[in-house]
C-alpha cells in the first residue's frame, strides 16, 4: 500500500500554494508540519481529490485517485479543517449519514458505528445534537467519522485546532492507537502533536518540503545550533533582529533567551539539548521573529 | 435520500415556518369552513339562484361579444398578481386571430345549468375568500423557498461538502438525493395543504363533482373554461403541483450557486416576487414572459383568465399533455444545470 505524490504543484493565479512536492508514502503516521499559509491544506485537498492539482499527479497502488474516483474514495477518511456538522443532527444519525454517504452496509454500519462511538468516548452523547457538543467532543466525532469506512489512507487536517491540552493528550493517543496498517497524515502547526506519535516528519515551507524525515532526524539537523543565553531587557532587540528566537523568559532582572544559530550569538551563550519545536524553527522561521503564538506547544 | 429528506424537514426554520403555516392555515380554513356553511344555506333560495344565473349568462353573452366585435382582451383580468387591475390597459387583438376564434367558440361552449347556484358557491367561496387562498399559495411557495435555499448552500457553508465529496458515493449520488428529497418535500407540503382545503369539504358538504361547473366559479362567466369540478380540481392540483415542482427546481438551482443558504434565499425570493407585478405597461412581451413563472401560475385562482392564452401555461392549462411536457422538460433543464454547478464547483476552503 503506497501513495505516491509525484512532483505536485497547485497554483491559484499567481499564487503558489504547492511547489513540486514529492513523496512516497506508506503506512505510518506522517506529521505534516507548516506555518499558516505553507500549504499544508492544500495539499492535503489534492490527495483527498478535492481539487485537481496544477502539475503532477497522486498515485495510489500505481493508479491516479483521479482515475481510481469511488475505489480510492473506498479507502479515504478525511477530517477537515473546521470540521462541518449538521447541528440539529443526533450523534449517531449524523454517523448513520455519513456511512450511508460512505456506501455501508446499514447492518455494518450500525455495529461500526457503535464501536467507533466507543472508542472517541462519545457512546453516552449518542443521542445529543452535534450542536450540543463541546469542542473536543466534536473533533473526536469528525475522527469518528472519518473511521467509519476503516481506511486504508487516514487525512486528518489540525484535529487538535482549538482543544485544551487534555483534550489534545487524549487525541493524540487517540490517534496513535487507531493509525496502525494505515498511511495518516496529520496536519498540524502544533509541534507536540506529532512529537511522540509520528514516525515521519513533512516540513513544509511557502509550498515547498523543505524536510522529510524522522523526529530524532529533525532534531538532529540543528544538534549544535541551539543556544542558551542571558541578556539585559534593552540588548533584546538587537538579538532578535539577527536571529531565531525559540523562547524569551523573563527573569528578575535579566532575560533569557533561547537562540538558534549556526554560529555563538553572544560570548557567554551555552549550547542546549535541541527539542523539536526549535528544529521546526529552523526549518520555518525567519529571524527576527521569537518563537510566538504561531508555534504553539 | 432519508437524510436528505431529514434535513429539509427537520431544520429548525423549516420546522417553524411549516408548523406556523399550518396552524394559521388551519385556523382560517376553520373559519371559512363556518362561512361556506352559511352559504350553503343560498342554495335553497330560488331568487338568488335565478339571479345568479341570469348575470352569469348575460356576462358570458357580453364577454363573448365583445371579444367577437373587437379582440379587446383589455377589460379581463390579465396575468400578474400585483397591481393587475390598477394598470389594465385595453388589449387588442386581431378578430380574425386563430387565438381569439378560439376563445369564442370556448365562450360559445360554455354551459350554466339551471342549479349553477348550488354547492358552486361554496367551492367559489373556498377558494376566493378575500384572496386568502392566493396568500396562503404563496405563503407556501416561502416555505419551498425556505426549505430548498439551504440544500447545496449549508453543505458549503457548513464544509461537510469536503466530508461528503471525499466519500464513496461523493457527488453523484449526493446530487440526485438532494434534488429527488427536494421535490418531495415541495411534493409533500402541497400535497398537504391541498388535502387540507379539499377533502374537510367533500366530506362535509358532500358536493357532487359530476355537477358542479367550474364556470360558475369564476366572478360570473369571465372564463371560458367549462370544467366539471371533478375536473377543474385534477387540474388546478396538476398545475399548482407542477409550479411548486417548477419552483422548488428554481430554488435548488440558486442554492447550488451560492455558498451561504442565506444568500440564497435572498434570489430566489427576489425571483419570485420579481415576476409578480404586473408591467404590461413597460414591457407586453416581458410581462407575457413573466406569467410563465409559478408565482403566476398558482395565482391564477379567479380561475384562468382570457389573456392567459397569450401566455405558454394558459395554453398548457387547455392541453394537459403539454402541461406535462413543458413542466418536465423545464424541470430537468434546472435539474441538469444543478448537476452541471455543482459537479463543476470546487469544495468549500
Amino acid at each position: 500500500m503506497e501513495l505516491k505524490i509525484q512532483n505536485v504543484t497547485k497554483k491559484y493565479k499567481d499564487l503558489v500554494a504547492v511547489n513540486a512536492f514529492d513523496g512516497t508514502l506508506t503506512p505510518g503516521i506522517y506529521g505534516l508540519l507548516g506555518p499558516n499559509g505553507a500549504g499544508k491544506t492544500t495539499l492535503l485537498r489534492v490527495v483527498c481529490a478535492l481539487t485537481r492539482p496544477t502539475e503532477g499527479k497522486v498515485l495510489y497502488g500505481n493508479m491516479e485517485i483521479e482515475k481510481l474516483g469511488a475505489e480510492y474514495r473506498k479507502v479515504l477518511g478525511f477530517m477537515p479543517q473546521n470540521f462541518g456538522y449538521y447541528p440539529h443532527f443526533k450523534t449517531e444519525r449524523y454517523l448513520e449519514y455519513i456511512a450511508s454517504i460512505k456506501g455501508l452496509n446499514p447492518h455494518y454500519a450500525k455495529n461500526k458505528i457503535s464501536s467507533l462511538l466507543e472508542l472517541v468516548g462519545l457512546t453516552e452523547k449518542r443521542k445529543s445534537k452535534v450542536g450540543h457538543l463541546s469542542g473536543g467532543m466534536r473533533q473526536r466525532l469528525g475522527i469518528a467519522q472519518a473511521l467509519l469506512n476503516d481506511p486504508d489512507v487516514l487525512i486528518l487536517d489540525e484535529p487538535t485546532a482549538g482543544l485544551d491540552p487534555e483534550e489534545r493528550v487524549k487525541f493524540r493517543n487517540l490517534i496513535s492507537t487507531i493509525s496502525q496498517e494505515k498511511i495518516t497524515i496529520l496536519s498540524t502547526h502544533i509541534i507536540t502533536d506529532v512529537a511522540y506519535i509520528a514516525s515521519d516528519i513533512l516540513l513544509m515551507k511557502e509550498g515547498h518540503l523543505t524536510f522529510r524525515g524522522s523526529v530524532d532526524a529533525l532534531i538532529g539537523m540543528v544538534q549544535g545550533k541551539v543556544w542558551s543565553t542571558t541578556v539585559e531587557s534593552c540588548e533584546i532587540g538587537g538579538i532578535t533582529k539577527n536571529y531565531i528566537v525559540s523562547n524569551v523568559q523573563n527573569t528578575a532582572d535579566q532575560t533569557e533567551l533561547r537562540i538558534i544559530s549556526g554560529d555563538k550569538p553572544t560570548n557567554d551563550a551555552v549550547q542546549v539539548e535541541p527539542t523539536l519545536e526549535d528544529a521546526y524553527l529552523f526549518y520555518t522561521g525567519e529571524i527576527g521573529t521569537a518563537g510566538g503564538p504561531e508555534n504553539e506547544i | 435520500m432519508k437524510f436528505e429528506l431529514y434535513k429539509i424537514f427537520c431544520r429548525r426554520t423549516t420546522v417553524v415556518i411549516l408548523v406556523m403555516f399550518f396552524l394559521l392555515s388551519g385556523v382560517f380554513m376553520m373559519q371559512s369552513f363556518t362561512d361556506s356553511s352559511e352559504r350553503l344555506a343560498y342554495v335553497s333560495n330560488e331568487g338568488l339562484r335565478q339571479t345568479h344565473i341570469y348575470w352569469a349568462r348575460w356576462d358570458n353573452y357580453n364577454t363573448m361579444s365583445v371579444i367577437e366585435a373587437t379582440g379587446n382582451l383589455g377589460e379581463l383580468p390579465y396575468g400578474g398578481w400585483l397591481f393587475p387591475r390598477e394598470r389594465w390597459i385595453p388589449f387588442q387583438a386581431d378578430v380574425d386571430s386563430p387565438i381569439i376564434q378560439r376563445i369564442v367558440d370556448m365562450y360559445r361552449q360554455v354551459e350554466i345549468p339551471d342549479d349553477a347556484m348550488s354547492y358552486t358557491d361554496v367551492w367559489w367561496h373556498i377558494f376566493n375568500q378575500g384572496g386568502n387562498f392566493i396568500l396562503w399559495l404563496f405563503g407556501l411557495s416561502f416555505i419551498v423557498i425556505i426549505g430548498v435555499a439551504p440544500v447545496f448552500a449549508e453543505e458549503r457553508s457548513t464544509g461537510v461538502d469536503k466530508i461528503i465529496l471525499t466519500s464513496k458515493h461523493g457527488k453523484n449520488k449526493l446530487i440526485a438525493n438532494k434534488i429527488i428529497a427536494s421535490l418531495l418535500f415541495a411534493t409533500v407540503i402541497y400535497l398537504a395543504y391541498f388535502t387540507l382545503i379539499t377533502i374537510p369539504r367533500l366530506l362535509r358538504f358532500n358536493v357532487d363533482l359530476q355537477q358542479v361547473m367550474q364556470v360558475n366559479f369564476a366572478p360570473f362567466s369571465q372564463s371560458p373554461y367549462s370544467y366539471l369540478m371533478s375536473e377543474f380540481l385534477i387540474r388546478y392540483f396538476a398545475v399548482g403541483l407542477l409550479s411548486y415542482l417548477l419552483l422548488c427546481m428554481m430554488g435548488l438551482t440558486i442554492s447550488a450557486l451560492s455558498r451561504n443558504p442565506f444568500i440564497a434565499i435572498i434570489p430566489s425570493l427576489g425571483l419570485f416576487f420579481v415576476t409578480l407585478f404586473d408591467i404590461r405597461f413597460i414591457s407586453v412581451g416581458l410581462h407575457r414572459f413573466f406569467t410563465l413563472f409559478p408565482a403566476n401560475s398558482i395565482g391564477q385562482t379567479d380561475v384562468w383568465h382570457v389573456p392567459d392564452f397569450y401566455n405558454i401555461f394558459g395554453l398548457l392549462i387547455d392541453r394537459p399533455t403539454m402541461t406535462v411536457i413543458f413542466s418536465a422538460v423545464s424541470i430537468c433543464v434546472l435539474a441538469a444545470s444543478c448537476v452541471l454547478i455543482t459537479k463543476r464547483m470546487e469544495a468549500s476552503n
